[in-house]
């Protein structure tokens, strides 16, 4: 019979480590070499978000003086639900998340399952899918603004030659809202539909073998199998594209320049104009916080909603 | 000690030479200057051209940073309110009005060498260059105002005079065109480009942008009227033309596709007089309509107060806006001339008078409005809004009158709107 053989002896490194751990125990130096890394976070993040926070309580805009003005309370965040322009932009934001997540999700699934397996065509045809995503999104709406230019572009063109009158993409309010939307779903489909691939190629195999024995067709598998099983990372990845879409800046820039009129102004896009063209520093930061919160509520929208589904497939 | 051998100490010569080579070397280099010029083939290529006979003739090299018109904007006043200082002399206009305070004060400049003189009268005053505390910041060396180009066979067909007064008058022209022209629409504008529309609403306003207390103010029933002429005068763009670039909206006159085009006459008149145009010898500039202004485009010189050889930056100024370049610069790039001497000369005069005549009258009564750029974006953003059908006319200037009232008229606005008689007495 064997004998039970006594755990190895776990050897405390010598020297300045040894000692700093025989003080601080190994949760402590732990935490000690984390200092560095908490240092730069709170550096880079919590300074600019703590300074932010601080501004918006005072009156400041640069191009009256390079020092900031006197303290004015909630003033700031009262003129930000007060100001018309500022609703029109949480509309129209809200608007583009809806629509371009819902379509990014979508289209997104569909390309998942049709592209999801390892051959070597299905490997290429989700690189090439990927390729939106990794062109720079100001390069996508000088791109865009080209191809949807109502009276020259190659898309009214084409339109055109099949009998189709293509309609003002740019030029009215409707088309534009459209046109984004279509635009910003264009970009980011590819990464809603990596991501699902992933998630429907780390399924377990057994499960489907199961429910083919047990004689479910396609849309049965995909209704009461797949998407249940997928639905945690469904979820997340609508999470991430709703926020993003909160953050549209750049090809509203390259594209519509925010119109026509305010049609198009996104939240970041108004905040981005305030801050950095007009110079009202103080209000900018006040309107990008009622934004960060609004987008904290809708993270933990999200998250909950994750935890429910989670439960559910706990329980099940 | 690490042991020192004849390899490393001639390693060690080497590099002391070589860091004495370039400290003499830097030290010897010509004085540089950088200027900030909009990326147009234009002003930069004329830049270009001047800085490399001022090189020549004073030794000082001019770093020409040329931008996109939005980027150069951006990147001045970055500039001056980040206090990186990077650009000894910025070109710019009257939008830059957030940080006129950061420019230094160009009067004894001016006095020294008399410059004013020749320039077109009434040029270097407030409301139209640039002035802070009651001195000039702003040297001009471009100039434009909004014009009204029209087909003279078209207007001939039509039997229409392009002597309108209003833009209802065009309004009712258009009508009139559309009849007698088969597939052509009455006019292009660089409707995508949404603080174009400025232009329609200065010309058809005639009253004041600053009330007497100093606000930012609208005589709305007036503005309410001008507005509505716009929207109505919007239904005669051509089909799909309510985002055209600048291109695409002379193009299409180019093309005898309209009957007029609205723009800044500096931006087209070279290519409509070029020998390949199908409307040279068939085109002409009118009186611009409307008892507002018509809007200046003026370009003007900068000194930031944190430029060093401010000496320097003045003979640069003089170099490229002064008199002696700008025949050339007209011609050449056709950068309006801010000396009355150019429009003397009787080989242009006789070239262009097909539109000179409209075109110096504009500069007469040419103006910049006395907003900033806050200001402006608000009264233009809605204005595109009201032609849209996004709101009314009455709406649309209310909720601008009543937003105006939370934006501060910057000092030099306000300078300029009482020196220019836009502000309410």
């Amino acid at each position: 019979m064997r004998q039970p053989q006594p755990y190895p002896q776990v050897r405390r490194p010598a020297g300045i480590v040894g000692r700093l751990e025989a003080r601080l125990g190994e949760s402590g130096i732990l935490l000690l070499f984390l200092v560095p890394a908490l240092l730069v976070v709170i550096g880079a993040q919590l300074y600019p978000l703590a300074s932010s926070a601080i501004l918006s309580f005072f009156d400041w805009s640069l191009s009256r003086s390079p020092t900031v003005g006197p303290f004015i309370g909630f003033d700031n965040y009262v003129r930000t639900f007060t100001d018309p322009i500022f609703a029109n932009s949480v509309a129209f934001t809200v608007i583009l998340a809806v629509c371009s997540t819902a379509l990014q999700l979508v289209c997104g699934l569909g390309i998942a399952m049709l592209t999801v397996g390892e051959s070597y065509t299905l490997r290429l045809v989700r690189t090439l899918l990927m390729l939106p995503m990794v062109v720079a999104p100001v390069a996508v709406g000088t791109i865009w603004r080209m191809i949807l230019s109502a009276r020259v572009g190659p898309l009214n063109q084409a339109l055109a030659s099949i009998g189709i009158d293509g309609p003002n993409w740019l030029g009215d309010p409707n088309w534009a809202v459209f046109s984004l939307i279509m635009i910003d779903a264009w970009e980011w489909t590819p990464f809603v539909a990596i991501t699902l691939t992933a998630a429907l190629t780390s399924l377990p195999s057994e499960v489907m073998r199961a429910a083919s024995v047990d004689g479910a067709g396609r849309w049965t598998t995909f209704r009461y199998i797949v998407l249940p099983m997928i639905m945690p990372i469904f979820v997340l990845v609508a999470m991430f594209r709703t926020i993003e879409a909160f953050l549209t800046l750049d090809i509203v820039f390259t594209t519509t320049a925010g119109g026509p009129g305010y049609t198009t102004h996104t939240l970041s896009f108004w905040i981005y104009q305030q801050g950095l063209k007009y110079f009202n520093i103080s209000y900018a930061a006040a309107s990008s916080w009622v934004m960060l919160l609004f987008c904290v509520a809708i993270a933990g929208g999200f998250l909950l909603w994750r935890r429910r589904i989670t439960a559910w497939q706990v329980s099940r | 000690m690490y042991p020192t051998t004849k390899r490393t100490k001639a390693a060690t010569t080497m590099a002391v030479i070589s860091t004495a080579a370039i400290l003499l070397a830097s030290s010897a280099m010509a004085a540089e200057l950088n200027f900030s010029v909009m990326e147009s083939g234009t002003y930069d290529k004329a830049a270009a051209e001047v800085a490399a006979d001022f090189k020549a003739a004073t030794g000082t090299d001019v770093q020409i940073s040329a931008f996109p018109w939005a980027v150069l904007r951006q990147n001045n006043t970055t500039d001056l309110i980040s206090g990186t200082n990077q650009y000894d002399v910025m070109s710019g206009g009257y939008y830059l009005s957030d940080v006129y305070s950061y420019f230094a004060p160009l009067d004894d400049y001016i006095a020294k060498d008399n410059y004013a003189q020749g320039m077109i009268p009434g040029l270097l005053s407030p409301g139209r260059s640039e002035f802070v505390g009651g001195k000039s910041i702003g040297i001009p060396y471009g100039v434009d105002a909004y014009g009204l180009i029209f087909n003279k066979d078209m207007f001939e067909k039509a039997g229409i005079s392009p002597d309108f007064a209003s833009w209802s008058d065009v309004a009712a022209a258009c009508d009139k065109i559309i009849a007698a022209n088969a597939d052509v629409a009455c006019f292009s504008h660089p409707t995508g480009s949404p603080e174009q529309i400025g232009g329609f609403f200065f010309s058809g306003y005639a009253r004041t942008y600053v009330s007497k207390d100093g606000k930012y103010s609208l005589d709305v029933p007036a503005a309410t009227a001008a507005a509505e002429e716009i929207a109505a005068l919007w239904k005669y763009l051509p089909a799909k033309g309510t985002a055209l670039t600048f291109d695409e909206a002379h193009q299409l006159f180019k093309d005898q596709k309209v009957a007029m085009t609205i723009t800044y006459p500096s931006f087209i008149t070279n290519s409509l007089d070029a020998d390949d145009s199908p409307v040279k010898g068939h085109w002409g500039m009118a009186k611009f309509p409307g008892k507002g202004f018509p809007w200046l485009s003026l370009w003007q010189l900068f000194v930031p107060t944190a430029t060093e050889d401010k000496d320097a930056a003045w003979a640069w100024i003089k170099a490229y806006a002064g008199p002696e370049n700008a025949k050339r610069n007209l011609v050449e790039h056709n950068i309006g001339s801010v000396w009355s001497a150019t429009y003397d000369d009787p080989e242009l005069k006789a070239k262009n008078a097909h539109f000179w005549p409209a075109l110096i009258a504009g500069f007469a009564s040419a103006k910049n409005p006395p907003l900033s750029g806050e200001a402006q974006d608000l009264l233009t953003n809605t204005l595109q809004d009201i032609v849209n059908g996004r709101v009314s006319a009455a709406d649309g200037i209310a909720a601008v009158e009543s937003q105006w009232a939370a934006i501060p008229v910057p000092a030099a606005m306000l300078e300029a709107a009482a020196g220019s008689g836009l502000q309410e007495k």
